[in-house]
C-alpha cells in the first residue's frame, strides 16, 4: 500500500512537471495550452474541494453529480452515435477480414436486441456458444499471452530497456 | 439503376444522427413494452441474491463510478434494490475516486431506507476510496481494520454495528464485483477467489466475454449491464431503469442493422457501376 501511494505521488508530480513545462514553452491559446490548462483547472478544483470539504461532503458530491455525471453523459451519448455511425461506414463486405468482422458485429448486434432474442431464440444460442468456446479460449490465449508480456515487460525494466509510463507521457 | 443504389452506402452521417435519435426518443415517449430473455447466467445470478438467507453478508465491491453510470447505472440499482429486498447486508468498497459518493448519491435516489427500511451502519457500510487497485483491494481483504480507520463519511470502523463481527473478507459469504474495465475480473479472482475462495457474482459494462473464462471456476452468476439490469428487474419485479432503455435499444439496434444492410447494398452497386 505504502508503495503504491509512493508510487502514485511521484506519477502525479511527474504529471504536473510535465504538463506545467508543457504550458510554459507554448505561450498564447493553442490546443496544448487549452488541453493543459483544463487539467490544471480540474485538479484544482477537485483537489481543493477534497481537501477543504472532504471526500463525503455536499460540496463534492454535487461537483460530480452536477459536472463530472453530466461531461460523462455527453461523451457517453456522442460515442454511441459514432459507433454506429462506423458501423455503417466500415461493415461492408468487400474482403475477407471485413466479411468476418461484419458477420461478427452484426450477430452479436442483433444479440444484443432484446425483442430480437425473443423472436429468433437461435441468435441467443449461437451468440452463447461463440462466447463461451471460441471468445472464452481466446480470451484465455490472450490472458497467457499478456501474462508473459508483463514478465518481460518487468524484466526490460530491471535492465533498463524499457522507457517509463511517465516519459511517454511526457513525449 | 446502379448509381442512384450507390448513393445508398453515402448517407450522410447527421442524417444518420437523426435517424438514431428518433429511434431513441420515441420509445422513450411512448414506451413498446418490448419482451426479452432471461439468460441463464443472469438467472443464476439473481437466484444467488434470491435465494440468499436473511442477514447475509456481502462484500460488494466495484469499480464504477460518475463516468461509468451511463453504462453500469441500472445494474447497480437493481442490485441496491435486491440486496435491500433479500435484507443482504452490505459492506461497499469502491475503487474509483468517485465509487462511494455515487453509491451513496445512488441510495439516497433510490430512497431505500424508506422503501425498504435499510439503515446506514446496519445494514450496509460506504467505505472510502482506496487508491492503488489491486494492492487496496489485497489489504481491504485481509483486513478491513487494517485498510480503513473510517468509513465513507467520517465515523469510526469500530463504531458501526455492521463492522462489529466483521473483520476480513472470510466473514461475508461471497462477493459482488462490478467491474468497468475488462481486464478487472481478473483482479477480484486473484484477490478474492484464489486466495481467500469466495465466490463471485459479477457484473460488467460490456466485457461479458473476459468474464466467460471464469464461469464456475469462481464466477456463480453474471449480468451485463443494462440487459442484465432488465433482466434482474423482471426476476426481481423491481422495475426501473434498465427496462426503460430495452425498447429504444432494440430499435436503436435494429435501425443500425438496416443502415449496414443499406451500405452493403449501396457498395456492391458502386462496385458494379465501376465494373460497367
Amino acid at each position: 500500500m505504502i508503495v503504491t501511494y509512493f508510487a502514485g505521488l511521484i506519477a502525479m508530480f511527474s504529471l504536473i512537471m510535465s504538463r506545467s513545462s508543457r504550458i510554459i514553452k507554448n505561450v498564447g491559446i493553442n490546443e496544448i495550452t487549452l488541453r493543459d490548462g483544463t487539467f490544471f483547472i480540474a485538479l484544482f478544483v477537485f483537489a481543493g474541494v477534497y481537501l477543504v470539504f472532504g471526500s463525503g461532503s455536499s460540496s463534492m458530491t454535487w461537483l460530480n453529480v452536477i459536472i463530472l455525471s453530466t461531461i460523462s453523459a455527453a461523451v457517453t451519448a456522442h460515442r454511441a452515435f459514432y459507433y454506429l455511425v462506423w458501423g455503417y461506414r466500415r461493415l461492408r463486405f468487400g474482403n475477407m477480414y471485413t466479411i468476418m468482422l461484419a458477420i461478427g458485429g452484426l450477430t452479436w448486434c442483433l444479440k444484443e436486441a432484446p425483442a430480437f432474442v425473443i423472436a429468433f431464440p437461435q441468435i441467443a444460442e449461437i451468440s452463447h456458444w461463440v462466447w463461451t468456446v471460441p471468445a472464452t479460449a481466446a480470451t484465455r490465449g490472450a490472458l497467457i499471452a499478456s501474462a508473459i508480456g508483463a514478465v518481460s515487460l518487468g524484466l526490460r525494466a530491471l535492465v533498463g530497456k524499457e522507457p517509463a509510463l511517465v516519459e511517454a507521457e511526457v513525449e | 439503376m446502379s448509381k442512384i443504389l450507390g448513393k445508398l452506402g453515402r448517407i450522410p452521417w447527421w442524417a444518420y444522427y437523426i435517424t438514431i435519435f428518433v429511434t431513441v426518443i420515441i420509445p422513450m415517449i411512448f414506451p413498446l413494452g418490448l419482451p426479452l430473455l432471461i439468460e441463464p447466467m443472469t438467472q443464476r445470478y439473481f437466484d444467488v441474491l434470491d435465494t440468499a438467507p436473511a442477514g447475509t453478508i456481502v462484500l460488494y465491491s466495484s469499480t464504477q463510478g460518475f463516468d461509468s453510470e451511463k453504462v453500469t447505472g441500472p445494474i447497480t440499482e437493481a442490485n441496491l434494490k435486491l440486496l435491500a429486498k433479500n435484507n443482504i447486508k452490505f459492506v461497499y468498497e469502491p475503487w474509483s475516486a468517485d465509487g462511494a459518493i455515487y453509491a451513496a448519491v445512488l441510495i439516497d435516489r433510490l430512497n431505500l431506507d424508506e422503501t425498504y427500511g435499510l439503515v446506514y451502519g446496519e445494514d450496509y457500510v460506504l467505505m472510502p476510496f482506496l487508491a492503488g487497485m489491486e494492492s487496496a483491494m489485497a489489504a481491504g481483504a485481509s483486513d478491513f481494520r487494517v485498510a480503513y480507520s473510517q468509513d465513507h463519511f467520517g465515523h469510526p470502523i469500530n463504531s458501526l454495528p455492521l463492522m462489529e463481527n466483521l473483520y476480513n473478507i472470510d466473514d461475508v459469504d461471497f462477493v459482488i464485483w462490478g467491474y468497468t474495465h475488462c481486464t478487472h475480473i481478473d483482479i477480484a479472482m486473484r484477490q478474492y477467489y484464489t486466495l481467500y475462495g469466495k465466490e463471485l457474482i459479477t457484473y460488467t459494462s460490456g466485457c461479458a466475454s473476459s468474464a466467460a473464462p471464469y464461469f464456475d471456476k469462481g464466477v456463480i452468476g453474471f449480468a451485463d449491464a443494462a440487459y442484465g439490469a432488465a433482466q434482474l428487474e423482471i426476476l426481481g419485479e423491481i422495475p426501473g431503469s434498465g427496462l426503460k432503455r430495452m425498447d429504444p435499444r432494440t430499435l436503436t439496434i435494429l435501425t443500425s442493422v438496416v443502415f449496414v444492410v443499406i451500405a452493403n447494398i449501396g457498395y456492391f452497386a458502386d462496385r458494379q457501376g465501376r465494373k460497367n
